[in-house]
């Protein structure tokens, strides 16, 4: 018994000695920037625009998917990244990636970017049957699948590739 | 595909492969991701290892916490319950989870290894795989539920003979600071409080507080009519748990601590205790501590620890012609399990570990028993994925187990499954494996003067599974599959009356055959989310008997139904087909009885930017209807002159409402 604890004591002071830095985030955080540049490629906005602003709401969490784009994006539009203090500079934005953090603040951004073309991405699930145009949904076994609301997507005056519908786990 | 996913991976424990972890090199993504792309792939985690369910040598069931939201799940135990060929009983002490039909009246479901964050909390008295409301955990706190049905000892050991459930707590981070309230008919409430939260470093923490109460209902036991019993047990069915959890992740740590204290009453006189007395009662109580780490060694090999402490109590209180006969446990153990996976070599992925873990109290206690039987458990392991070839993959697995107590076990659980996708969406298994799990101190130690005696003489059981499955996936929101199964159990334990002395004891009974063919099919109609599954069971004794509470039958459909203005509607309804009681004799047929339907449904919705409600109506067709418990309850216990009562009525209609503020 003393043997086995010292040899689980031994292995424990191991583990905690060498805590790394928050490198298994990186992988689910780059994921999910992998979704939202695709998301834009198969988004058209009116005009045509050559570059797409994704703005992001300030949560205080260093785990942003927005800061993996630039490894991300494909080559055109550019994306260019900005996190907003306010609501109130929502019209600015293209793409508003909510995350988990500012979950509750969903109904608030439908209000602001109601008459907008602004494509709301959700980082949570449950956000496209809200009346947010794409939702991020964990689909289980570590991987990641999306809803759509068309219905919230045209209001807006935006229009999506078919190739998004085909791939959703749902369409509202 | 995997450039994204070139990190870490980890062992989804429930997938017996999921030791398979795969490391992989911290990578930039240069090229742009394809869509398609990204909805394979899977994100790794330190604390856990997933692995993707097609790449599974098992046909793995994963529960997401948006069911279990739109559903309304309470436990852990309702939540399983939707998954094909799981069914669920509630002798309203314990929860019992059959697997494949296999669900053994009063066996406290000692047989499937259950885990947390893939820690097991089974104890080392009962075995006790605590699904229902005794299970440690609140569910708001469950991100996902990993359920693995075959032979899991390959991987972990003893119980994981009928199936490992790994139940994944959330993470602060996507968490937050909520309250939860839940009221509920029969004097049920409820109250959740959890803050979550992660700084800019990476620290991530987890705190919930969980209160319930449950005054219960005045039950009708209409076996009870004869002779001098009462057939109302009033005031008897009450409940109470409290929970607090604390997580802390970092990187490739995570460390969590584990409280639970439940206590309940005991309805429907089991054991012949006296039927109205409000001093019958069970107690449970559990302090566990675990601990995990991944250590990058390299780029393709990772070296991953962990442990748990584990501290599990029960004490119950049965009276006896207005006497209490207290009986009770302790339950100390320490684990811990470290392991090496790599992928050094071009289409390998190995992992090698090594398991130990020391069960230092043992203790059983009654007026008549002061038993103490520590236990000591060593296993090694190894499994390899060899790919052969793009579409075919052979896991081959192998692990030594020894076990020394009051008797000394040793055993080699092997396993094979050739995983065969012959296009993108579709995965054929064919899976054989053996598991085992030796007699636990219940079954060797327990001895009341007059009632039962110990029987140290008891082997472990044995058990040998051939699968063969397959699923396919039309789109990414609809799909099929199935499985075709055979688990033959050698020297079952099970407890049964001595002919001549009429005292209890557990013996091995000889072999035990489970087969059956499951169907399963998911898709979408309209907006609404559909799955649905139904599985053909058949478990006998080798005298051609047989096997008491295995439903011949169970039908599911789980309907996911959006409505306008943020309206959501979950529907369940389930069918259990016809299945025998407990004789007390496993080479006895018991009485059929009938199967029975019955249907939940959930609303919820949104009032104001934090606040969300669902609204609950269990049994919505307030079916009449009972789950087979065990020999306890009918007239098989020495001594007790009673009726027999060889099912035990479960709740009619019942309402229920949640509010859950998010701020």
């Amino acid at each position: 018994m003393h043997r086995l604890m010292r040899f689980l004591g031994i292995l424990a002071a191991i583990a905690v000695a060498d805590i790394s830095s928050a490198s298994e985030i990186l992988a689910e955080e780059r994921l999910k920037a992998g979704f939202i540049s695709n998301f834009v490629q198969f988004t058209r906005w009116p005009g045509n625009p050559s570059s797409i602003i994704v703005c992001s709401l300030e949560s205080g969490h260093e785990a942003d998917p927005l800061t993996y784009l630039k490894d991300v994006a494909q080559h055109a539009p550019a994306l260019i990244v900005r996190r907003l203090k306010t609501l109130g500079e929502l019209h600015v934005c293209q793409v508003l990636f909510l995350d988990s953090a500012n979950a509750a603040k969903l109904p608030a951004v439908l209000a602001a970017g109601a008459k907008h073309p602004l494509l709301i991405i959700t980082e949570f699930d449950g956000g496209a049957p809200l009346g947010a145009a794409l939702s991020l949904v964990a689909t289980g076994g570590g991987r990641f699948g999306f809803d759509v609301n068309l219905t919230a997507i045209r209001a807006v005056g935006l229009d999506i590739n078919s190739r998004l519908l085909q791939l959703a786990r749902r369409v509202y | 595909m995997n450039a994204l996913c070139r990190e870490r991976r980890w062992v989804v424990l429930g997938c017996l492969a999921l030791a398979s972890a795969i490391a992989g090199a911290p990578a930039v993504a240069e090229d742009a991701l394809r869509l398609e792309d990204l909805l394979e792939m899977k994100v790794s985690s330190a604390a856990r290892r997933p692995q993707s369910p097609a790449e599974a040598p098992s046909m793995v069931s994963v529960i997401s916490a948006a069911e279990i939201r739109v559903f309304g799940w309470r436990n852990v135990g309702e939540a399983l319950a939707s998954l094909n060929g799981v069914h669920l009983s509630y002798d309203r002490s314990y929860s019992y989870m059959g697997v494949r039909g296999f669900g053994r009246p009063g066996d406290f479901t000692s047989r499937v290894l259950l885990m947390i964050d893939g820690h097991p909390i089974n104890d080392s008295i009962y075995d006790q795989a605590s699904v229902g409301s005794e299970f440690p955990l609140d569910i708001s706190l469950v991100d996902r539920i990993e359920y693995v049905p075959g032979a899991g000892s390959v991987m972990y050991g003893g119980n994981a003979i009928l199936a490992v459930v790994n139940v994944v707590t959330r993470t602060g981070a996507g968490t937050g600071h909520r309250l939860h309230l839940n009221i509920a008919e029969g004097g049920g409430v409820d109250a959740v409080g959890t803050a979550g939260w992660r700084d800019s470093s990476g620290n991530d923490g987890l705190l919930s507080i969980a209160r319930e109460r449950s005054r219960g209902r005045d039950l009708y036991f209409e076996s009870y009519q004869s002779g001098a019993a009462n057939a109302w047990s009033r005031g008897l069915d009450h409940e109470a748990n409290d929970r607090l959890f604390a997580q802390f992740r970092r990187g490739g740590f995570a460390a969590a601590l584990i409280l639970h204290e439940r206590l309940k009453g005991v309805p429907g006189g089991p054991f012949g205790i006296d039927l109205g007395h409000p001093g019958s009662q069970v107690r449970d109580r559990r302090l566990q501590g675990n601990l995990r780490f991944e250590h990058q060694i390299d780029p393709m090999s990772s070296l991953n620890f962990s442990a748990h402490v584990m501290d599990v109590r029960y004490d119950g209180h049965w009276f006896y012609s207005g006497t209490d006969q207290p009986d009770g446990m302790e339950a100390r153990s320490l684990g811990g399990e470290v392991s090496l996976t790599s992928r050094a070599w071009a289409g390998h992925t190995w992992l090698a570990g090594l398991s130990l873990r020391r069960d230092g109290t043992r203790r059983q206690f009654s007026s008549s028993l002061n038993s103490n039987t520590p236990r000591s458990a060593v296993g090694l392991f190894v499994q390899d994925d060899m790919a052969l070839g793009e579409r075919v993959t052979l896991s081959a697995g192998l692990r030594f187990d020894q076990v020394h107590g009051n008797g000394s076990y040793r055993h080699l659980s092997p396993r094979f499954a050739l995983i065969y996708r012959p296009a993108l969406r579709t995965v054929i298994k064919a899976i054989a494996g053996s598991a085992f799990r030796p007699p636990n101190a219940y079954e060797t130690d327990y001895a009341f003067s007059g009632t039962n005696i110990a029987n140290p003489d008891l082997r472990s059981e044995r058990s040998r599974t051939a699968e063969l499955g397959f699923s396919h996936d039309f789109d990414a929101a609809s799909g099929m599959g199935g499985s075709l199964y055979r688990t033959r159990l050698e020297d079952l334990i099970t407890i049964e009356r001595n002919a001549g002395s009429n005292l209890q004891q557990h013996h091995n009974v000889g072999r035990v055959e489970a087969k059956g063919l499951e169907l399963y099919g998911r898709g979408q109609l309209g907006t609404a989310i559909w799955r649905s599954s139904i599985a053909w069971q058949s478990v006998r004794h080798e005298s051609g008997a047989d096997l008491a509470n295995a439903p011949r039958h169970l039908a599911k459909m789980l309907i996911d139904q959006p409505l306008n203005a943020g309206l959501r509607l979950g529907l369940e309804a389930y069918y259990t087909g016809a299945r025998t009681t407990d004789s007390g004799q496993v080479n006895r047929t018991g009485a059929k009885v009938g199967g029975h339907s019955v249907v939940h449904l959930a609303l919820g919705g949104i009032l104001s930017r934090e606040l969300e409600w669902q609204l609950k109506i269990s049994n919505l067709f307030d079916r009449n209807f009972g789950n087979v418990v065990g020999t306890e309850f009918s007239n098989n216990f020495p001594g007790v002159q009673q009726s027999p009562m060889p099912l035990v009525i479960q709740d009619g209609r019942t309402l229920s409402a949640r509010l859950r503020w998010t701020f």
